[in-house]
């Protein structure tokens, strides 16, 4: 991939839980939490050797990536998160410094290569009331600081760039991340109709935490570990406490799933003027979509709806948690054989 | 078309604003009712587009200061009212009887409270001149820019490259071969 031998492509999935990153020249791809951690460097001195950091002029210290989120854990404090409902956070500007270093690392050495790096932008949000604009503009300032040249795509158009090669582009591509998810109807890779709404896996973790008296961080954690919505139960040790989360989770996926899908053919309904005469995937992807199960019942709550388009298949994404990185990867292969 | 700054031109047109102050400019177009325009930034390989919405979201500081300069008229007008009623209230002739003394207590109190509630739902935390200083302070920190600059000199990063990895999928190069064709 890569029209040059000196030009690399990259993918960048810029998420509210993490970033992940796709290159041309390699067959990994890399994941970390998109969270850091202040702390006093006294207080992690034995642990030093063994996490990743970023050392201030001034002598601050945050614990980047998921290290972040473990010690978080285990002091029970809270993560910065530079990233909220999809969009840069307004309260985490100053840390847009750390948030670059962690993109930077992430990426990799790229030597004398003039790289290219499609990023992933979400879109305006049917009900939010913040501009995408902000946020694109913070990324792309902070890949031009660090000499890469880069493009904005919409992350549900990345997971049909991913996913729907063999329908030649076309497809539904639903994004349900954490801050929010992020849905793409495409035709022949002909962008129709793209929107957002502002609930994803926090607004879940949110509310379960509120409606429990729990902190988010343990809700997160208990769906990660234990969250399944295809009926089989997984209780882990404190059984009595996690059945009860598991089932507000449960209750709350179903309420996202649902007004996901009632967005989405009011918004195809107002906004869609092409006819698509052939039918077409849906392809559901991003961390919120993790649990086994998710996909059966989401398709299971689309059959309760008519809908202004005919479906040949709901499909999970091949990797739910990379495939917009890859998609991103794949337009900007694209991009630099057009150049 | 006359912009200040710039040479009059004859629209549409192409033209360069390099050097011209991009705040005034974009402002003037603004003033002019002028909607139908690009702004359109090179620098070393990136081109980034600009159009009037993404200009939007300045214009709060702007509406802020208006909106913030009225409750200091209103305050000012309705403290001005009340004196009045007090000093009207005060002219009147004394009557000690118990009756009018309850009467003129309840009014008092009522005056208290109009001023406290006047007070509480402009948010003001000192006199009126005091707080429009207040404003101006916060209207003048408020002009930074935009988009945070990024400066990563002096910060080092420790132990890097511990990342989770997965592998990529394959087929990557077929679909960017497919999808060129169609973009092209």
């Amino acid at each position: 991939m890569g029209k040059e031998k000196n030009t690399l492509a990259v993918g960048l999935d810029v998420g509210t839980m993490n970033l992940v990153a796709s290159r041309s020249d390699s067959d990994d791809v890399k994941i970390t939490r998109n969270v850091f951690l202040t702390v006093d460097k006294d207080d992690i001195l034995n642990q030093l050797s063994k996490i990743s950091y970023v050392e201030g002029p001034d002598g601050d210290t945050y614990i980047i990536g998921s290290d972040a989120f473990d010690f978080a854990n285990m002091f029970g404090k809270k993560v910065s998160r530079p990233m909220a409902q999809g969009l840069i956070s307004a309260e985490e500007l100053d840390a847009a410094d750390v948030l670059t270093l962690m993109i930077k690392d992430l990426i990799g050495e790229t030597g004398d290569k003039e790289v290219f790096c499609s990023y992933s932008i979400p879109a305006e949000a049917v009900d939010g009331d913040r501009s995408v604009t902000f946020h694109e503009n913070v990324f792309a300032r902070i890949l031009h600081s660090i000499g890469i040249n880069h493009k904005a795509i919409n992350e549900a158009m990345a997971i049909i760039y991913s996913e729907c090669a063999a329908e030649s582009f076309s497809g539904i591509g639903i994004s349900f991340g954490a801050g929010m998810s992020n849905i793409a109807v495409a035709y022949k890779g002909i962008e129709a109709l793209t929107f957002s709404t502002a609930r994803g896996g926090d607004w879940i973790d949110n509310y379960v935490a509120k409606d429990l008296n729990m902190v988010p961080n343990r809700v997160t954690n208990l769906k990660e570990r234990y969250m399944q919505l295809d009926g089989t139960v997984n209780l882990g040790k404190n059984k009595k406490k996690n059945k009860r989360v598991l089932e507000a989770l449960f209750y709350y996926h179903k309420a996202l799933i649902d007004y996901t899908i009632k967005n989405i053919i009011k918004e195809f309904d107002e906004k869609v003027d092409i006819e698509i005469d052939d039918e077409i995937p849906i392809v559901v992807s991003g961390g919120t979509s993790m649990p086994k199960g998710f996909v059966q019942l989401f398709s299971e709550m689309l059959n309760q709806y008519e809908l202004p388009f005919e479906i040949s298949e709901v499909r999970r994404a091949k990797n739910p948690l990379t495939a917009v990185s890859n998609g991103l990867l794949i337009r900007t292969a694209a991009d630099i054989k057009n150049k | 078309m006359e912009i200040p700054g710039l040479k009059p031109f004859r629209t549409p047109a192409k033209v360069d604003i390099s050097k011209g102050d991009i705040r005034t400019i974009v402002g003037h177009l603004k003033v002019c009712d002028i909607t139908d325009y690009e702004i359109v930034a090179s620098n070393e390989g990136s081109t980034e587009v600009y159009r009037p919405k993404d200009f939007n979201t300045i214009q709060p500081t702007v509406v802020k200061k208006i909106k913030q300069e009225k409750p200091d008229k209103k305050l000012e007008k309705r403290i001005n009212q009340l004196e009045k009623m007090v000093l009207e209230l005060s002219k009147k002739p004394v009557d000690d009887s118990p009756k009018n003394v309850e009467q003129t207590t309840n009014q008092t109190e009522q005056f208290q409270k109009q001023i406290l509630d006047a007070i509480k739902n402009l948010n003001v935390g000192g006199g009126v001149n005091e707080d429009r200083r207040k404003i101006t302070e916060e209207s003048e920190d408020e002009v930074a820019p935009f988009i945070p600059e990024i400066d990563i000199e002096g910060m080092k990063l420790k132990n890097q490259g511990e990342h989770k990895t997965v592998k990529k999928e394959k087929g990557s190069d077929d679909a960017a071969d497919a999808l060129s064709k169609l973009l092209k």
